[in-house]
């Protein structure tokens, strides 16, 4: 069994994650390497998230014959649904990478959704999925990140998203802790690969919750090697994109 | 829905080695060091034990290279010039686990110093530092060989860990860490075969099965990484599935070889995109380190202040331990 192939995003940006049919990059290469997600806070000033975006959108180098680039922006609500209705405009008008969304909020949901109508979003669900948000998905066609700190829940959740035809799915197993991450991210994608567990045949999703640089550098390093296909960090600089945009290069080689 | 975690029992388990002795064991280290042990992959406690966290050590030079980094040379600043100093910074300030002095000064194109004042280098750090100690040389030459095995018997009884030997060139250093009661590392230039045959060749002289570690070979990001990280990560599924001949801890240097690649060595006007030299030097050690950490790497030798703590602390945590058993 191969993972499924999620995109989030389309055009030239178009960011596909997922496809892997081995645990180990030496059994058989990983190619579609991890989505590195910078996250914008709906709370932040202006001018911050503004230079925050510029940074992501323009930075890029070459590399052994490629263009290394970040992949795509998370957008979380943690203040007023008008401020992060603000932050989706921003980024729908300054860049062209993929967006996930990140709000308890439906109606701000609904309508960050309807300004991304034709980008192909991710919706990250904080809370169990319901049929509004199956619905949600398939009106703008948005992947779903379901979350969940439960094998049996998470996967009771992608069986109901499955059944009502939605396939554009990415886990969040919630962990409290670098290596149970690790051991939880390994389990899935065995049961998936080498159980035919078709619950978890989905790509992995992974907040990195510290904003420290050594310590997100640190957790970047093992999700990236260890099964995360998207990852998400709350605050970059370019030395920390330089090094995980070349670590993306060398694992999924 | 219930959902069955599926559990793997691997018949292997990665060889205890203990490095450093203290009194009690006729050296004059302040602690010991076991490493290995372990009887399923980096993280996965739910099917083996992990007895033992993995170790930082940090470099210290008997000459520092020409070409290295500005920010390192910062932070060391003028304990660059005194071997002994560098290593109590380190272990002091910096909180190093063991030290790693690393011997470049003999080589005949490092400056071809008579090996009688390398080891009076040595003999003053194993002086100054009381941290269990890796020796590295550099490799198949008859110099070389000649100066590790002086600081074998300089060293007797102290368990330190000598890096390293290779295929076909291992006897005279081989013999002296027997004679002297020492570790050794089998190095194994990124090939599984190789790292059987010379560990085949360590057997059939009886060197002690307890005292022997793997270096895989290590390549730093950007040049070549996924090789050490995948010839680790082979070594360690063929050890677990119960090749003995894999079934021992391996070291890495991820400070070193990170120290010697361009991107660190360049400006922050030459090359703009890699940020401040302070964040670029340590995010590229720790990502190599980390990435060979999570592959099955049990000892870290580390350049960066910064990047050796954070790590140590990281694993630390993961280990629940700031404890070396």
């Amino acid at each position: 069994m191969a993972i499924t192939v999620l995109q989030i995003g389309c055009g030239n940006n178009a960011c596909k994650i997922g496809g892997e049919t081995a645990m180990f990059r030496h059994e058989k290469a990983f190619n579609n390497s991890t989505a590195l997600t910078i996250e914008l806070m709906s709370s932040k000033k202006e001018s911050v998230l503004m230079d925050t975006i510029k940074l992501i959108q323009d930075y890029k180098f070459e590399r052994d014959g490629k263009t290394l680039t970040v992949d795509l922006f998370c957008i979380t609500q943690n203040s007023s649904t008008e401020d992060f209705i603000k932050v989706v405009n921003m980024v729908k008008q300054n860049t062209s990478k993929g967006v996930i969304l990140n709000t308890k909020e439906k109606d701000a949901l609904k309508d960050a959704l309807e300004i991304l109508k034709s980008d192909q979003p991710a919706i990250l669900l904080s809370s169990a999925v319901t049929d509004e948000d199956i619905t949600l998905a398939k009106t703008y066609k948005a992947s779903l990140i379901v979350s969940s700190k439960s094998f049996d829940d998470l996967a009771e959740q992608t069986e109901k998203i499955k059944s009502a035809g939605v396939t554009d799915i990415a886990l969040n197993l919630l962990s409290d802790s670098l290596e149970k991450q690790v051991e939880n991210n390994t389990i899935i994608r065995r049961a998936a690969l080498k159980k035919n567990f078709e619950p978890f045949n989905y790509p992995l999703f992974t907040y990195i919750n510290t904003t420290d640089e050594c310590d997100s550098m640190i957790a970047a390093t093992m999700f990236i090697c260890k099964y995360s296909n998207i990852l998400v960090l709350q605050k970059v600089n370019k030395a920390m994109l330089y090094t995980l945009l070349t670590l993306k290069q060398s694992i999924f080689s | 829905m219930k959902f069955e975690i599926p559990k793997e029992t691997n018949p292997g388990k990665i060889t205890e080695v203990v490095l450093g002795a203290t009194d009690t064991e006729g050296g004059t280290r302040c602690n010991k060091i076991t490493i290995g042990g372990w009887s399923s992959l980096r993280c996965l406690k739910f099917e083996g034990s992990h007895p033992h966290r993995p170790i930082v050590s940090m470099d210290v030079y008997d000459i520092v290279p020409e070409k290295y980094p500005i920010i390192l040379k910062s932070y060391f600043g003028s304990t660059l010039d005194i071997p002994t100093d560098m290593a109590r910074k380190c272990v002091e300030e910096y909180a190093t686990d063991m030290i790693n002095i690393r011997l470049e000064s003999t080589r005949p194109e490092k400056g071809d110093v008579n090996i009688d004042e390398t080891i009076k280098i040595v003999e003053s750090i194993k002086i100054a530092v009381s941290a269990p100690l890796i020796i590295t040389g550099y490799g198949s030459s008859k110099k070389n060989s000649e100066l590790i095995k002086k600081i074998c018997e300089l060293t007797a009884g102290e368990n330190c860990l000598i890096n390293w030997v290779e295929i076909d060139d291992y006897q005279m250093i081989a013999e002296a860490c027997m004679t002297y009661n020492h570790a050794l590392v089998a190095h194994a230039s990124f090939d599984v075969n190789l790292a059987k045959k010379i560990i085949k060749q360590l057997h059939d002289m009886n060197f002690p099965k307890d005292k022997i570690v793997i270096n895989p070979s290590t390549n730093p990001l950007g040049y070549g990484l996924e090789d050490s990280y995948s010839a680790i990560e082979m070594i360690v599924n063929e050890a677990l599935a119960g090749d003995e001949l894999l079934s021992y801890p391996m070291i890495v240097c991820p400070g070193y070889k990170t120290s010697t690649i361009r991107e660190n060595l360049t400006t922050e006007e030459e090359t703009p995109e890699l940020g401040h030299l302070d964040s670029r030097d340590a995010c590229w050690e720790i990502s190599t380190a980390m990435s060979l950490f999570i592959a099955g790497a049990d000892l870290l030798i580390m350049s960066n202040p910064k990047a050796a703590q954070a790590v140590k602390i990281s694993i630390d945590d993961m280990f629940n331990s700031g404890e070396v058993a």
